[in-house]
């Protein structure tokens, strides 16, 4: 006879397969023998979206059902909680499965609901990665002082933001924040701060326009990712005053990084400046230019390579905010 | 505690639960916990038994330890910073080998793969393992998932009925 090829498998296993599957689908696997039909309650983690039901109801009934047997003692460490429409209908649900989230120590968060007006993110305290997707905001001030309160917080992605016409900045601070991923951007200016002393990683790209992005004492800092579309770019050239200015200031102490990696894409006529309060950055070579519609320039510790945009490269040199020693090689 | 005496050169002998004898690095087998905590204990002599894996499963486990072990740190001659870049470009080989390594598994060898990985305490390769099922399960019926896995229910009908009823919003 061939073997089960599953249900052998010690506790631990199982519950490792479990917990990371779609909740519905671990609680399926209660009919498949006597062995599993308490295993979907020990996981350490939980994964609901409403677009695995085909009903509001039995949505809200599933959560209910789930939160009450779940086996409470063992730790929820990870959490992703998904509603797309009828945020009304959901919000009395959506207040008590953020408040059974809270009970618990969570170190991971995915979503794309705030969390009623009684809490906030910020309330998560054991939190080291958070991933809010696909919200739509008028303000960006309730966040200013979110990310700064989540004292454990490591890995921060934000996807999907679709923002007023504000200019105000939206600001990120966090003392402990290690990764930083801002991907589809859709928020119409942007002027973005970043303060984390502890941050080596920032990607970047955005669907609409950017004004400035702004380092602050982020002494750390490894790499540097931006991407903005084609589109925007060629709208930008229209008016050459503007641009995207990337700023990096306060990386005083650039000795003692690992290197700095700046690669930014777009189409032609853009402004950078770079400057460093103490130490001038130096950017030097790192891979080779591509061919094609494409323009990227790549910059790391040392010289500065732009083999395709001398015209441009002279512009940026002439911008009276560049500073530091900088290098051409053809 | 001090830091286990590592050696470059020396080598481990593991025993398959078959009676076939692996020779690995010591600079490999240190993925493992079990085999790391065996180490700082010194007590490494002679053959190391692993009654609960086998020799095919042994081989696979130590082919993956062995692509996730870092040579470089061998000979340190790399400067830190070519070191740097070397493992930037390794980053995204690695993620490739990984799924090329685990999708020419067949069932049973996954089964003993999160096993032997679980027994040795391997945890990238358990995790690596118990992804690669999850992803089988994925959008399957119950009786998808009994079939795959050759599960055999032993539950009557009244009780299976009995089951779906209490977790009925699972099924819609």
């Amino acid at each position: 006879m061939e073997m089960d090829g599953l249900s052998n498998l010690p506790d631990n296993i199982i519950h490792e397969i479990l917990s990371r599957l779609p909740t519905k689908t671990a609680v399926k696997t209660c009919v498949l023998s006597k062995r599993w039909k308490h295993q979907w309650m020990q996981t350490d983690s939980l994964s609901f979206n409403c677009d695995d039901f085909l009903e509001n109801n039995a949505f809200h009934n599933f959560i209910l059902h789930v939160l009450q047997h779940r086996e409470h003692s063992i730790n929820l460490n990870r959490f992703s909680f998904f509603i797309i429409n009828d945020l009304l209908f959901f919000m009395p649900l959506i207040q008590s499965t953020y408040f059974y989230a809270l009970s618990q120590r969570l170190e991971e968060l995915k979503t794309n609901i705030f969390p009623p007006t009684s809490f906030e993110f910020a309330s998560f305290t054991s939190l080291k990665t958070l991933e809010i997707c696909g919200v739509e905001i008028l303000d960006y001030n309730q966040f200013d002082c979110t990310f700064s309160k989540l004292t454990n917080l490591e890995n921060l992605e934000l996807t999907d933001w679709r923002v007023g016409i504000l200019r105000t900045p939206l600001n990120i601070k966090s003392r402990s924040l290690v990764n930083l991923t801002i991907s589809e951007w859709g928020g119409d200016i942007l002027v973005l701060v970043i303060s984390a002393p502890r941050l080596k990683f920032f990607d970047f790209d955005s669907v609409f326009d950017v004004e400035l992005i702004k380092f602050e004492n982020c002494v750390m800092l490894e790499k540097v990712n931006i991407k903005v579309p084609p589109e925007i770019a060629w709208k930008e050239t229209n008016y050459p005053n503007q641009g995207y200015i990337l700023e990096i200031t306060s990386i005083y102490r650039v000795e003692y990084t690992w290197e700095l990696a700046v690669s930014l894409d777009f189409y032609k006529g853009k402004f950078i400046s770079c400057c460093a309060a103490e130490n001038p950055l130096r950017f030097r070579k790192s891979d080779p230019i591509e061919e094609g519609k494409e323009q990227r320039m790549w910059f790391l510790d040392g010289d500065a390579v732009d083999r395709n945009l001398p015209s441009y490269w002279k512009e940026l040199r002439e911008h009276k905010e560049v500073k530091g020693d900088w290098k051409i090689i053809h | 505690m001090s830091t286990p005496s590592v050696s470059v050169n020396r080598v481990l002998k593991l025993k398959s639960s078959d009676g076939e004898i692996f020779e690995v690095k010591q600079t490999v087998a240190v993925q493992s916990g079990v085999l790391k905590q065996m180490m700082e204990d010194g007590c490494t002599e002679g053959e190391i038994p692993l009654n609960n894996v086998d020799s095919p499963t042994l081989a696979k486990i130590i082919e993956w330890c062995n692509k996730h072990h870092d040579n470089d740190v061998e000979g340190r001659v790399l400067s830190e910073e070519r070191e740097k870049e070397k493992e930037k470009e390794k980053a995204a080989d690695m993620k490739k080998w990984e799924s090329e390594f685990i999708d020419a598994l067949n069932r049973d060898e996954i089964y003993f793969l999160l096993t032997g990985s679980n027994y040795m305490d391997i945890k990238e390769l358990l995790d690596c393992a118990a992804q690669k099922v999850a992803d089988m399960v994925k959008g399957k019926t119950p009786e998808a998932i009994r079939e795959m896995f050759n599960i055999q229910s032993d539950f009557t009908e009244e009780e299976e009925e009995a089951i779906r009823k209490e977790n009925q919003w699972a099924f819609d």
